[in-house]
């Protein structure tokens, strides 16, 4: 039994050679073999016909664009908005606080100090930066 | 590979990517987006290709990759259940497609593999429509050579009893020589 599965299976593939061929028509005879193979074409050409009719829908132009679709920039947005958002929201409050310190120093009559020259600044600088690139990263490389 | 080959390259497989995409993610707009995704991948990684498949098989593991993707971010991830790969091969009659009009056919079968779930439609499509062997679906997919076989085999099974139900019932069809 297992063997005249793996020759049905073997035949329904197309792989089955002329030895095995013989070897089936005696399990299961030669009418038999020739009513599987007439019902797989058929149900072959069949289903090749109602899924492949009104494919030819799709643009070469917009297949190789980058810019093929909207959803791309829909997508981008709605995954990373939430980062891009708190990422903004940083960037403002870093851009008050020198003008903070600046407004505060010079009401005390202390020399100005430029907060932008500050290590903390420029390492928060590079955190916001490599935020953005693994953003960008995920959603633009290939996961294939 | 230029420009032109590219064009000829999609010419030749992009109706038969859109087929197996709709089977996956049963939708023709997601499906147009997966092919085109699929296409642009492919267009960008094409150095990477190095013919041990042929380029059919490689872009159908892109399309099928991307459409998982989709499925993922969807939240419609297919389930991978367990399976009897041992079980007998199903076919179908012959007999049975002259028993109906060819319409009422394409429609029960159009109806049949859209209902289908999705990693049964898939491996369907593959073997029926893009002509793949068994061992080419499962380059494509990963899945194992027995669960490839075990699927087409409860693919053809849905299939043959939609088509069943839509007929009288005659001895001839109720005895069926497989399962």
């Amino acid at each position: 039994m297992n063997r005249e599965r793996e020759l049905i299976d073997a035949l329904l593939d197309g792989s089955l050679t002329q030895e095995q061929w013989y070897e089936l028509s005696v399990l299961i005879g030669m009418d038999t073999i020739q009513r599987i193979q007439k019902g797989d074409r058929r149900l072959h050409k069949y289903l090749a016909s109602v899924s492949l009719e009104s494919g030819d829908i799709l643009s070469l132009s917009r297949a190789i664009s980058p810019f093929r679709s909207r959803n791309i920039f829909v997508d981008f947005f709605s995954r990373w908005s939430l980062l891009i958002g708190v990422i903004v929201f940083f960037c403002a409050v870093l851009a008050i606080i020198p003008k903070v310190i600046d407004i505060s120093l010079a009401q005390s009559g202390v020399i100005v100090y430029n907060a932008f020259e500050s290590p903390f600044q420029v390492g928060i600088g590079s955190v916001i930066l490599l935020c953005l690139g693994i953003a960008a990263w995920l959603e633009w490389s290939d996961r294939i | 590979m230029t420009d032109l080959e590219f064009r000829d390259f999609v010419d030749t497989y992009r109706v038969k990517a859109l087929s197996m995409a709709r089977r996956m993610l049963k939708n023709d707009e997601d499906a147009r987006d997966a092919v085109q995704e699929s296409f642009v991948r492919a267009f960008r990684n094409m150095h990477k290709f190095r013919g041990d498949a042929s380029i059919g098989t490689w872009l159908y593991r892109i399309v099928y990759t991307t459409c998982l993707n989709i499925l993922r971010s969807q939240h419609r991830m297919p389930l991978h259940e367990s399976l009897n790969e041992n079980e007998s091969p199903v076919w179908i009659e012959p007999e049975i497609f002259d028993t109906i009009d060819q319409a009422t056919i394409e429609d029960i079968l159009q109806e049949e593999m859209s209902a289908m779930p999705t990693l049964y439609a898939v491996v369907m499509d593959l073997f029926y429509v893009q002509d793949c062997s068994y061992e080419q679906i499962v380059s494509i997919t990963g899945m194992s050579l027995g669960t490839v076989k075990t699927r087409l085999n409860r693919g053809r099974l849905m299939l043959r009893d939609a088509i069943r139900s839509r007929l009288e019932p005659t001895p001839s069809f109720a005895q069926g020589g497989n399962q």
